[in-house]
């Protein structure tokens, strides 16, 4: 039976020949911006406190608020994700960019980052507490929770001169 | 440069200004107000300029001490390392008040990322703290595998890996579960840690939905010592395991923020067409195992239950098979064998203290469990009625760190008196 053995490598080669493209990265940082501020028509890289990647959002020439993009690590691998906060401080929504562990997904789903919404520096951000956890992919939860929180306080601390 | 232009400027300007007697005196007052001034806007550029170069080297000060090296995804080592670990104290109320102290396991992790699609993860286990030839201790690979993700929903995973069975089996750091030992039901009846060498499919359908199916290794009936842990001494674990019958599982599993319900189901041939002991030879004694599970967590409470049931068939013929191996082997005592398994638990925790990093949460959890055998009353193989047990835990976790627990409780087993225990634990995981 060769040639049957032969058939069984087709659908491996089928299914490894999207392999070129990037695995894990789900949005880009211009997609990130959009996402979190759909109605702004510009973004000027910017500082916030020691933050290097950030961008203030504007429409119009007024400001809208700000995007944090940052990383924190999940179990082994590092997450990339995308914050962004109003003028007014509050969280408008949390976007995962790159997530590369090989559980716990499901942090990516929107439940659990709209979690976020309307936080602010003041707010307790601490998982199981005011931040639902998921389970199995817990260290995940807990180190982008830590990681917003922290944003946040580089973010108030910033902009209250 | 600016410098120069504005001597230039300057220079320039001079040149136009009208060069009449009657004027020199006033033009050379104002070639004089003129080098005053580039000399004031010389100063202007070279203060602007220092000043520029002193931001941004304290720019990229800043830069660095935000994101210390390695931190950013391109940098990060390829290979990582993680643990987790406990120790444990027993004491039973048996009639000698038997006392123990553990280093129950200490885990270390590796992990190493080929490329965006490639990994490879694995667990080093050793129980008990000392391994050699003398000691009760056990150094053992807990899982190894290398998985390689085609796209969020499907990912191919082979080696040795943990069976999707349960709450507890994939997910079983101290810090995650209540009370210092694993509760009865995710050890006797579905076999916690259950690990085993195959090729699995899984993935995310939408950003909820988890499944896993898989062909894998099973277990040998031959190899199954003791009932009281219902199937669980016969799991192979990777060790030169005999694989003549293949098992085959299949799991799904609903995440939400807060909420988990799932379930799965394994199932195998554990006669093993007689590898390890012909006297089982003929026998496929088909081995089943499924579970339901829910966990939910709302204002303040963690709430989780599961069901376990499973199946050995032709456990008579195991126990026939038992008994001729006691007739050959007089060192060897029979046992009947186990013919089916359930078992279900619910528990509840409160967290009543939760500050910064610390967290207390009081817990309770009743558990019942049944490992009926296939009685053989002619040679004197009868069920252990020790094998049907309820059992009720009481007791606190004590997080200091979310990640390293401090745990104690009390179980009270209600058919066997002498395993109910007192239990003090340390538990940590990173």
């Amino acid at each position: 039976m060769p040639r049957a053995e032969h058939m069984f490598w087709v659908p491996i080669a089928v299914l490894c020949a999207p392999a070129t493209v990037q695995a894990t990265q789900y949005l880009t940082v211009e997609q990130a911006q959009k996402a979190l501020f759909p109605e702004a028509d510009g973004f000027a890289a910017t500082r916030v406190g020691e933050l290097q990647r950030a961008w203030e959002a504007s429409r119009d020439g007024v400001l809208l608020g700000h995007v944090l993009v940052d990383e924190v690590i999940g179990k082994q691998e590092l997450i990339t994700y995308a914050l962004g906060v109003g003028v007014d401080g509050a969280v408008r929504n949390v976007e995962i960019m790159d997530y590369r562990e090989s559980r716990g997904g499901e942090v990516r789903g929107a439940r659990w980052r709209e979690q976020f919404k309307g936080k602010r520096s003041t707010s307790p951000l601490r998982l199981e507490e005011d931040i639902q956890n998921i389970s199995g992919a817990t260290l995940s939860c807990r180190h982008i929770t830590e990681g917003v929180r922290r944003l946040l306080a580089v973010h108030a601390a910033a902009l209250k001169k | 440069m600016h410098v120069k232009a504005y001597r230039n400027v300057g220079l320039m300007l001079a040149a136009m200004l009208p060069l009449s007697a009657a004027a020199q005196s006033s033009t050379e007052q104002k070639i004089d107000g003129l080098q005053q001034e580039i000399e004031r806007l010389k100063e202007e550029t070279r203060r602007l300029r220092s000043e520029q170069a002193a931001q941004k080297s304290s720019q990229e000060a800043a830069a660095r001490a935000a994101k210390p090296a390695g931190s950013s995804a391109a940098d990060q080592p390829a290979t990582s390392m993680f643990g987790y670990g406990e120790f444990n104290y027993n004491r039973n109320r048996d009639p000698d008040r038997t006392g123990k102290a553990d280093l129950r396991r200490l885990v270390v992790g590796f992990g190493h990322r080929f490329n965006d699609r490639l990994s490879f993860s694995s667990e080093l286990e050793i129980e008990h703290g000392i391994v050699s030839a003398d000691d009760q201790g056990e150094a053992e690979v807990e899982q190894a595998y290398l998985n390689y993700q085609l796209s969020d929903a499907v990912n191919v995973k082979g080696g040795l890996f943990l069976i999707p069975l349960g709450i507890l089996n994939e997910t079983h750091e101290p810090p995650t579960y209540y009370g210092v030992e694993r509760n009865d039901v995710e050890t006797r009846i579905i076999p916690t840690t259950w690990r085993e060498l195959g090729v699995g499919v899984h993935g995310l359908l939408g950003t909820s939905v988890k499944y896993d199916v898989g062909v894998t290794t099973g277990f040998n009936a031959a190899k199954l010592d003791d009932p009281a842990f219902g199937v669980r001494t016969g799991h192979q674990e990777g060790q030169l395991a005999d694989a003549h019958d293949l098992s085959v599982y299949g799991a799904l599993n609903y995440r939400a923020p807060g909420l988990l319900v799932g379930g799965g189901v394994f199932s195998g041939n554990t006669g093993q067409n007689g590898q390890a002991d012909s006297l089982f030879k003929g026998i496929a004694a088909r081995l089943t195992l499924w579970d339901v599970h829910a966990k939910y967590s709302v204002a303040g409470w963690d709430l989780q239950a599961l069901y376990a049931s499973g199946t050995l068939a032709d456990a008579d013929q195991l126990t026939a098979a038992n008994v001729a191996r006691a007739a050959a082997d007089p060192s060897f005592s029979a046992f009947a064998f186990p013919k089916s398994l359930k078992g279900w638990y619910g528990q509840a925790a409160y967290h009543i203290y939760r500050r910064g990093e610390v967290d207390i949460a009081p817990f309770a959890r009743i558990e019942r469990y049944e490992i009926r055998q296939a009685e053989d009353p002619g040679n004197g193989l009868l069920q252990d009625p020790k094998n049907i047990e309820r059992v009720q835990t009481i007791g606190v976790d004590f997080k200091i760190h979310p990640q390293v627990v401090i745990k104690t409780d009390f179980q009270h087993y209600r058919v066997d008196g002498d395993k109910s225990r007192f239990n003090v634990g340390l538990g940590y995981m990173f």
